[in-house]
């Protein structure tokens, strides 16, 4: 992704241009970073051992999906917001072909895996870096947002999605959501789930009345105005 | 007539006579079939002491042999006509002392109850297809009904056909394993194909082992069309013009009950009687989103004689007979005439007397159905019901079951299951994919070994490898998936009903809807809470999904037979021969074997109605596949609307060759693509991976919203498909999306003869037979909101104008 030539879906934030890519992750030309949050790496098998054997091949596309962007955007460094795997056992349970290609990965664009609620600092198993969080070019990256955050601040783990209706039938995308301080990711996992963005758990984070959702659709980078459901 | 008295025990003859009754033939019947030991099927009118029937050879048999042991299962389609049957029993029992004891078991019993119920069974135990599954999947399952002698299935029309019924079969082919000597019975009122139910009840789909027992005929009912001044609007559904003759009839009788189609309906036409009760006689409402608090006190109240009338849906379907109804009226079209014949039956349950009924057509294509179902009504035609191959989900949860019960031989399990009609033909591979997705989820990919719910013993048997599953089992099982919704709640709490997600999440707090007919406004939404307060403000009401009844095929026939012969006009309102003969000038009268389609120029776009009678899920379906290849064919669709008569498309590019769109091979090349594609085949995925288990309803102490469900099944759907398209759940998924949710037999067989059947009809202008169709499109354009019943009957009046030529 040359960045001399930015696509439409680029929108500025905390000073920096930012490209919003399709498959709900984030580029920052600048870094020659590729941003992505809560990949819940072995969320099916997690649900698995408990009984409910969901469709065995979530980290497979995960990956996939993750070596895809990281080919077409020619990202120098891969940043991962936090809850990058399910939980803290997901290496013992990761297919080793899967271990290996992440490792690869890992070592090959330098994976920064930002420690979140549910993997905490366990994506050391894999190489790369490890880090609470991450200053840079005066932008906080991190997995929960801090609500007392002055500075810019990209965030995770609370998997935004915008619910609407057309025709009667309610449609929900995972969405990012943005206002001046604050740019919060869609979780990237194939089998995350989402909150939505009307949540008051989420909104307590967004109180201006500037608050956005963003989806990319058909190339374009479609803006949504949040408003606040609760009553004062 | 003597002899077959003789067949009733001296004390039970005399109990009869004490009740100042003689015993009906169909009582002795089913007597005399239980002593030769076989299974019976009783179709009986309502009123005609069918319960009874059902129950008097097991009252003759404990009478004549008291025992200790669970005699006689009754299973029923509802939890509540399980207790009023108990009630019932209770007069014989005491009154002839018989050593009898009657239990029922639902998930409401008490826990403690329900342990001391498999410790000591009582001699009838009285419940629901989903707690029977449940006792079956007990390890003393074994013991309990090792010398059950009966079982009786109530209403069975109700579940036989769905997915309850494939539970119910796989529970009977277990129970008659347990208990070789079984003899069933089912009962029923409306029954069109008697054969089929004696395959679907016999052991083996050996419908010769099954005797039918046919009850006398009752009295026929006497039912008559409402028309206000003889007059029938264009358009509409809800009847509402005819409120004042509807209120005048409940002020006429003593209980009425007044059904409609749906929960919206019901809601409007219990808003509209309120504002014409100028007497303020009780009327309740009762609906299936109404809290089952809110239900069981309307219930209550009717059973107390407390209602002069009651608003229902098809929640009332089946339940409770309440003596003192005396006057049933349907509003809008009764779709078929079973169901009209069962919602009459709700009233006067005297066998000698006809029971009284009015119907009020909504527009005039549902003055043609009524009076189609009148004369089927009167011709002793029913609608038939549709068998289909037993659900895959539904099986997987009893393999579960029966896993938890006890370790079994794949080969024996698999015999024991093609006993029950619905999976007569499972083949030994099919079965064997089915146990792998129970075991492991079935992947290609195996990687879940180690997180086996199902672990193998060998050779060729399975046992549940840790008890965490059986609970997880207990948790999960059911077969009622209900689809994701917010409750409707006051803010101290109270419950009022629960409404559909995708209403929902067009309110924002300030704004006001209908419900439990009180006008509401939303405080907040929270989560899966709506909070709501009191309003004066102008509210609408709500849209509920649920399945939509489709006309049936039956009533269908006799709509095309009254368009295609004039004669049968005669005794119409003047406005609806008006309409017709109008029609017959203008364009054509379709044929019974004919497919008239026209096509006409209206305020700027191209029009195209077909008119194939199929009922409103093959329409849709239809309307998708046809705009799908007039996009295709550049034709610019711009939408289009189904009806149970007529599909009406628009398009910015006139149509010149219907044929070609109707082509059979729409099936082969848009269908599959827009049943993927469409949200139809993930709402059927979302309930077979519930039903399936393969994920959990609820978990100890927690019960999953409707909400949390839908998205992750979404997801798993995604990445199954992507992955392992050939998924059992998939192949389970598909069927469901096949049958239940286009009408695929129907929309085939509408396609089959389209070609060569259709008359086109090219128009100058909008047609008599379209101003119902399209006066629904203008209402749906214009107030997408709020519906203005008003500026509805203005849009109607316009294109009428048009279409009669009168402009």
């Amino acid at each position: 992704m040359p960045s001399a030539n930015l696509p439409r879906t680029s929108f500025t934030f905390g000073g920096q241009r930012f490209v919003a890519l399709p498959d709900r992750a984030l580029y920052w030309p600048q870094q020659r970073a590729l941003i992505v949050a809560d990949l819940h790496f072995e969320k099916g098998s997690a649900f698995a051992a408990n009984g409910q054997h969901l469709p065995p091949y979530d980290s497979h596309d995960i990956l996939s999906r993750l070596l895809i962007l990281a080919e077409q955007s020619q990202a120098q460094q891969i940043f991962c917001l936090g809850d990058s795997f399910h939980d803290r056992n997901a290496a013992a349970r990761m297919a080793p072909d899967l271990s290996g290609r992440l490792s690869a990965l890992a070592a090959e664009r330098h994976i920064c895996w930002i420690a979140g609620n549910h993997d905490g600092l366990s994506g050391s198993a894999w190489g790369g870096s490890i880090a609470d969080e991450i200053l840079l070019n005066g932008i906080v990256l991190r997995h929960e947002s801090l609500a007392h955050e002055s500075r810019p601040e990209i965030s995770g783990h609370y998997h935004p999605k915008l619910r609407f209706s057309v025709h009667g039938r309610t449609l929900s995308r995972p969405c990012f959501l943005i206002n001046e301080k604050r740019l919060m990711l869609p979780a990237f996992g194939s089998l995350a789930g989402g909150m939505d963005v009307h949540n008051a758990e989420i909104m307590r984070l967004f109180d201006q009345n500037d608050c956005q959702a963003m989806i990319v659709a058909d190339e374009k980078l479609l803006h949504f105005p949040v408003k606040q459901r609760r009553q004062p | 007539m003597s002899a077959k008295a003789m067949a009733l025990p001296p004390p039970f003859a005399q109990w009869f006579a004490q009740q100042g009754w003689k015993p009906r033939s169909h009582q002795i019947e089913m007597l005399s079939a239980a002593r030769r030991g076989e299974h019976a099927l009783l179709i009986a009118a309502t009123g005609a002491g069918k319960t009874l029937a059902g129950f008097l050879p097991s009252l003759v048999e404990l009478a004549e042999q008291p025992g200790e042991r669970l005699h006689t299962l009754y299973i029923s389609p509802l939890k509540a006509l399980a207790a009023d049957v108990g009630r019932n029993l209770e007069r014989p029992i005491s009154d002839m002392k018989l050593p009898i004891r009657v239990e029922s078991r639902s998930g409401d019993t008490g826990s403690s109850q329900k342990a001391r119920q498999r410790a000591h069974p009582p001699h009838i135990l009285l419940t629901t297809p989903e707690s029977l599954s449940l006792l079956l999947s007990y390890p003393d399952s074994f013991a309990i009904f090792a010398d059950v002698k009966r079982v009786i299935l109530d209403e069975v029309h109700a579940f036989a056909t769905g997915k309850r019924g494939d539970l119910l079969s796989l529970s009977l082919a277990r129970l008659q394993r347990i208990a070789p000597d079984l003899r069933r019975t089912a009962l029923s009122a409306t029954i069109a194909d008697p054969d089929a139910y004696r395959r679907w009840l016999a052991p083996d789909g050996a419908a010769n082992r099954v005797a039918l027992i046919q009850g006398e005929a009752g009295a026929p009912p006497d039912i008559q069309l409402l028309l206000p001044a003889g007059t029938i609007p264009w358009a509409g559904h809800s009847g509402r013009y005819a409120i004042a003759e509807v209120m005048a009839e409940i002020e006429r009788h003593q209980t009425t009950i007044i059904f409609c189609n749906t929960r919206r309906l019901a809601e409007l036409i219990f808003q509209q009687l309120w504002r014409a009760n100028e007497q303020a006689l009780p009327i309740g409402l009762h609906h299936g989103s109404l809290d089952q608090e809110a239900r069981q006190k309307a219930e209550h109240a009717m059973a107390k004689g407390r209602l002069r009338a009651l608003v229902a849906t098809s929640s009332l379907d089946l339940g409770l007979d309440w003596g003192n109804v005396d006057c049933v009226i349907q509003m809008g079209a009764p779709k078929g005439s079973s169901r009209l014949l069962q919602r009459i039956g709700r009233a006067n349950h005297r066998l000698d007397e006809p029971s009284r009924a009015l119907i009020v057509p909504g527009n005039r294509f549902e003055f043609l159905e009524a009076r189609a179902a009148l004369d089927a009504i009167t011709a002793g035609e029913r609608d038939a019901d549709q068998f289909r191959p037993g659900a895959l989900d539904v099986l997987a949860q009893h393999v579960t079951a029966m896993a938890c019960a006890a370790p079994f031989q794949e080969s024996d399990l698999l015999a024991e299951i093609r006993t029950a009609q619905p999976y007569q033909t499972m083949d030994a591979e099919q079965f064997s994919r089915l146990i792998q997705f129970v075991a492991d989820g079935g992947y290609a990919l195996k990687s879940y070994d180690r997180f086996r719910r199902l672990a193998p013993i060998e050779p060729g048997g399975w046992r549940i490898s840790h008890p965490q599953f059986v609970v997880q089992y207990r948790l999960n099982a059911g077969i009622i998936v209900e689809a994701p919704s917010l409750s409707v709640r006051f803010r101290n709490g109270r419950k009022l009903g629960k409404v559909d997600e995708s209403f929902a999440s067009t309110l924002i707090p300030g704004d006001s809807f209908t419900f439990a007919g009180l006008d509401l406004e939303v405080e907040s939404i929270r989560d899966t809470d709506l909070t709501v307060r009191a309003t004066t403000k102008p509210a609408r009401i709500p849209s509920y999904m649920g399945a939509r009844m489709a006309l049936s095929t039956r009533l269908a026939d006799r709509v095309r037979h009254f368009l295609a012969n004039p004669d049968s006009w005669q005794d119409f309102p003047e406005d609806v021969r008006h309409w017709l003969t109008m029609q017959a000038q203008c364009s054509a009268l379709p044929q019974p074997d004919q497919l008239l389609v026209e096509s006409f120029p209206h305020e700027g776009l191209h029009y195209l109605i077909a008119y194939p009678f199929e009922g409103w899920n093959a329409h849709q379906s239809l309307g998708m596949l046809i705009t799908k290849r007039m996009d295709r064919d550049r034709l610019q669709p711009m939408g289009f609307i189904a009806t149970d008569y007529a599909l009406a498309i628009w398009s910015l590019q006139p149509v010149a060759d219907p044929a070609r769109l109707f082509h059979a091979d729409i099936m082969a090349d848009e269908f599959v693509q827009w049943v993927e594609g469409s949200h139809l085949l993930k709402r059927a995925f979302r309930e077979v991976a519930v039903i399936g288990g393969l994920i959990e309803r609820q978990h100890p102490g927690k019960r999953k919203t409707g909400r949390q469900v839908t998205f992750s099944t979404d997801l798993i759907f995604d990445v199954l498909r992507k992955y392992e398209p050939d998924h059992l759940l998939l192949e389970a998924a598909w069927a469901d999306a096949r049958e239940r949710l286009t009408d695929v037999g129907r929309l085939s067989d509408l396609l089959e003869r389209a070609a060569g059947s259709m008359q086109h009809r090219v128009l100058n202008r909008v047609s008599p037979l379209a101003v119902p169709i399209l006066a629904l499109l203008g209402r749906e354009q214009i107030a997408s909101t709020d519906v203005d019943d008003a500026l509805f009957e203005k849009i109607a009046e316009k294109l009428a104008v048009e279409a009669m030529g009168q402009g």
